[in-house]
């Protein structure tokens, strides 16, 4: 089945205890000849979920300064969107999540209290 | 990256279920004799319109008798995420496992 109105996640459920571990990349915006700018578009940050037992990433989209915590600091994401990419392989497809949110924060320290009304994009299959 | 699932808004991302009818069951030969290993069924949702809700149970929930359009919510829900393709374009199929489903 296809979700086509994306999907509302529960983040507690699904990530459990969140701890930040550091900036993975730094995407930037592309000039219209195709060169990278060095204007930032959005920043990637590593961080360890407790529930999924590995290091998941979240990109967090530029206007929102540059995160510096301390390691494993306890950490809450902002309206996070889950989604997936697929990629055809030679004999099926692999997919891939995603997830992005509108800001991360230092648990118990709600900074933005965004609307709890996220929706996921529907999906943009590559 | 990989997710192992994810937990869903079920009031969120499906709003109301109701109960479309049985899809498949998975059987397997063990020791000579058919083992069921899972059964699915088809829901519908209210948000979630475009297509059908395909749920799969496992054995351990039994085999579940609803009437068709009967209101049901699913125990402890969860999505994974699995790839096909058609020509040279990748596509995601979305599995919806549950626990159990009860009346709502």
């Amino acid at each position: 089945m296809r979700l086509a109105q994306g999907i509302v996640i529960d983040k507690e459920k699904t990530f459990g205890l969140l701890k930040f571990s550091a900036l993975r990349r730094e995407v930037f915006l592309q000039n219209e000849d195709g060169t990278v700018s060095n204007e930032v578009k959005e920043r990637t940050y590593d961080l360890k979920s407790r529930e999924q037992g590995r290091m998941i990433q979240v990109s967090i989209p530029a206007s929102v300064p540059l995160k510096e915590f301390d390691y494993n600091a306890e950490v809450e994401l902002i309206n996070p969107v889950a989604d997936t990419v697929a990629n055809a392989t030679f004999r099926g497809a692999d997919v891939d999540w995603y997830i992005k949110a509108d800001d991360l924060v230092l648990r118990g320290k709600t900074g933005t209290t965004g609307s709890n009304t996220s929706k996921t994009t529907s999906t943009k299959d590559k | 990256m990989e997710l192992k699932y994810v937990i869903p808004n079920m009031e969120k991302t499906f709003g109301n279920l109701e109960y479309a009818g049985e899809g498949k069951v998975e059987q397997r030969r063990i020791n000579g004799r058919m083992t069921t290993l899972s059964r699915s069924y088809n829901l519908y949702s209210d948000i979630q319109r475009a297509d059908d809700i395909e749920v799969i149970l496992s054995q351990e929930a039994g085999e579940k008798f609803f009437e068709h359009e009967e209101k049901v919510k699913l125990v402890n829900a969860r999505i994974t995420a699995e790839g096909y393709k058609i020509g040279e374009r990748g596509f995601t199929k979305y599995i919806l496992h549950a626990d159990d489903m009860v009346k709502a």
